[in-house]
């Protein structure tokens, strides 16, 4: 049986529906977590440790950030919007990069909401981006909300 | 022969000859597999270095790992680094690789201080011309994650851009 607080939380859930808009998410990328994604990935791929590589293949001046942590940004800003949720889908499609010293930013909006029994199933479309010109990753996220 | 060993053999093979291979000869390439243990310390610091500060208050904080955790363990586990993969075919990373799309499915969360298998093929290996990027390959491979051995908890399918320069002899 629900208690009072457990109740109001069970009604808050209930009233997501289609369109509505996600909290976005920020982050400030930084060099020194880059190596350590080298370090957890066991990922020796320069673009991501030396600017001077990136800038003699043509593909900028900064440190491009691993693909993996953009999209547990991605993550984050789902877990931040919906607390104790479980993630069971999430495809992402990489449409630009991300660089050391970019503020990244995740918005997104509720795509669908399908209700079963006692549970939710919120359909999400976000985006990773660093400003409204550029957007780095765009993906879709099915959560499950259990009561 | 078992398996493990056949598998290892075929992937020294096609890193040796890779350069006189068609790409087709890379499609169904399993994936020689491997395991991972997701220890606490570690899930800290992939919170932290993302931008989660762990709540210790938080019981969910001390049972289950970053979702991050079924892309780390599918390439740290799956018996093949990424330098591995590009060895694999011949493809010099200076050319900047890039990871271009993720595809996960999860079937349970991860739990710290877990054990987690992985296992995996290949599925295609393209090249085309990119307009932004020149001529590039197209890498297409999928890595499952098992707790134990017949109980899969998650898929991940991976597509990584290869561009191409005259650095490649592939």
């Amino acid at each position: 049986m629900l208690n009072m607080s457990g109740y109001y939380l069970w009604i808050k859930k209930m009233n997501y529906k289609e369109g509505d808009n996600l909290k976005s998410w920020n982050f400030l990328v930084i060099q020194e977590n880059m190596n350590l994604w080298a370090e957890i990935l066991n990922d020796p791929n320069p673009i991501h440790l030396d600017k001077e590589l990136v800038k003699s293949i043509g593909l900028g001046n900064k440190t491009i950030n691993q693909g993996h942590a953009n999209i547990a940004y991605i993550i984050n800003a789902i877990e931040s919007n919906f607390p104790n949720a479980e993630i069971v889908r999430l495809d992402n499609k990489m449409t630009d990069t991300i660089v050391e010293g970019d503020m990244v930013n995740v918005s997104g909006y509720i795509k669908n909401v399908l209700k079963q029994n006692n549970s939710l199933m919120i359909t999400c479309y976000l985006e990773l981006s660093t400003s409204p010109e550029k957007l780095s990753v765009i993906s879709e996220a099915d959560i499950l909300i259990k009561n | 022969m078992n398996e493990t060993q056949y598998i290892n053999d075929k992937w020294k093979y096609l890193s040796e000859n890779s350069k006189d291979l068609p790409l087709e000869a890379f499609f169904g390439l399993e994936f020689p597999g491997g395991n991972f243990f997701i220890d606490r310390e570690t899930n800290i610091l992939v919170n932290e270095s993302t931008g989660v500060k762990l709540d210790n208050d938080n019981l969910n904080n001390l049972l289950y790992a970053h979702p991050i955790y079924f892309m780390i363990i599918t390439l740290r586990a799956s018996g093949a680094s990424i330098q591995d993969i590009f060895n694999l075919l011949n493809y010099d990373t200076k050319n900047g690789p890039m990871l271009g799309q993720c595809n996960m499915e999860f079937k349970s969360q991860l739990k710290i201080d877990q054990e987690y298998f992985v296992k995996g093929r290949i599925n295609s290996l393209i090249s085309k011309e990119s307009s932004k990027l020149g001529r590039i390959k197209i890498l297409d491979f999928s890595l499952s994650l098992y707790k134990h051995i017949s109980q899969e908890v998650g898929h991940v399918k991976y597509v990584w851009i290869l561009p191409l320069d005259k650095k490649d002899e592939l």
